[in-house]
């Protein structure tokens, strides 16, 4: 799920899987043909290769709504990296942060960005309930 | 040297610049302080003792002034003793005139010596009292200058102890005023580019550290 980079992307995805949960009963409408108006190219990509249904015109309903129960267990299982910045972090940032990321560790996180103007600079990283303190506030013992 | 080493420099400069201004304002703020504080103490003092100066002069006019009372009083006493013996002596004279001329001259006499005792006695007394006044106002002047000074130590602690909380009180609100604009100001002050390159700077420190893998 590379595509997914803050705690915010899966909160949107898993709205969007559930909304898609939502129409698999429901009689008139095309579930398949929905998954192309509702994810974007990226999400429809790894969303078909997941539910098994690439080339295939049907499905059980049952099936594909423990599939789509399972996809939400799991995006909600991935690790969360809090990181507190002193302002609020723009897309472009997110961007960057998610190369160096991609590029420098091996595992797969959830960045969870917090404000806290008290750190004036650089960053408080938590995981796992443990806490690193590489701010400026820290620094300067402010 | 790196971007990312130039901000953090760029970064204590700029604060060290805040914080020298900061002292040079609560050194502004102390040498005002303590010189208001100064010009208080003076005057202060100077009411000090001038009032118990005042205090002083006027217990010593008081006594003076008893004194004085006293003085006239033991003259009427002298005047009206004299008078009633000499009453005394004029009423006796006629019931002593059957008597001896002996007998007239020594009861003169006694009357005399007796007056003479009386007015000495009473003019002892007035000394005496004379003598323990002035002695009980040295003694009160003694014990005021006494006290003035324990007060007068007492205030001076007490300034100092004003003085220092005052201090304490300007050194917390700089403190805190310092501390509220470096949080406002700085984190606006650098770019995204800027924040960017110290949150990866902490990422890298984490991955050093172990934190994250």
């Amino acid at each position: 799920m590379k595509f997914l980079k803050t705690v915010h992307d899966s909160e949107v995805l898993i709205d969007k899987v559930n909304y898609l949960h939502s129409l698999i009963y429901k009689s008139d409408t095309n579930v398949l043909k929905s998954i192309g108006t509702i994810f974007s190219e990226e999400e429809k990509g790894w969303l078909i290769e997941r539910l098994g249904l690439k080339g295939q015109t049907e499905f059980k309903s049952a099936t594909l709504s423990a599939k789509l129960e399972q996809l939400i267990l799991e995006i909600r299982s991935l690790q969360v990296l809090t990181i507190e910045v002193p302002v609020p972090i723009k897309v472009k940032q997110v961007e960057e942060l998610s190369k160096w990321w991609d590029k420098n560790c091996s595992t797969e996180v959830l960045f969870d960005f917090v404000v806290n103007e008290n750190i004036l600079a650089g960053a408080v990283i938590k995981k796992d309930g443990k806490i690193k303190d590489y701010s400026l506030a820290s620094r300067l013992e402010l | 040297m790196t971007d990312t080493t130039l901000i953090i420099n760029s970064l204590f400069l700029l604060l060290f610049l805040g914080w020298s201004l900061v002292i040079y304002w609560r050194h502004k703020e102390i040498i005002k302080l303590e010189k208001s504080l100064k010009k208080n103490e003076q005057g202060l003092v100077n009411k000090a003792f001038k009032d118990s100066e005042k205090l002083l002069e006027g217990t010593l006019e008081k006594s003076e002034e008893f004194l004085k009372e006293n003085e006239h009083i033991v003259e009427q006493i002298k005047t009206d003793l004299k008078r009633t013996i000499q009453e005394l002596l004029k009423d006796n004279l006629e019931s002593l005139k059957g008597n001896s001329e002996q007998s007239t001259i020594s009861y003169k006499s006694f009357l005399s010596k007796s007056q003479d005792i009386y007015t000495k006695q009473l003019s002892d007394a007035v000394a005496e009292m004379g003598v323990q006044l002035r002695k009980q106002s040295q003694e009160s002047r003694v014990e005021l200058d006494k006290k003035l000074n324990e007060e007068y130590q007492k205030m001076l602690t007490d300034i100092e102890q004003y003085r220092q909380q005052k201090r304490q009180e300007i050194d917390t609100n700089v403190e805190k005023t310092v501390s509220e604009i470096v949080k406002k100001v700085l984190p606006q002050s650098l770019s995204d580019q800027d924040h960017s390159a110290l949150i990866i700077q902490a990422l890298e420190a984490a991955k050093k550290d172990g934190f994250i893998a």
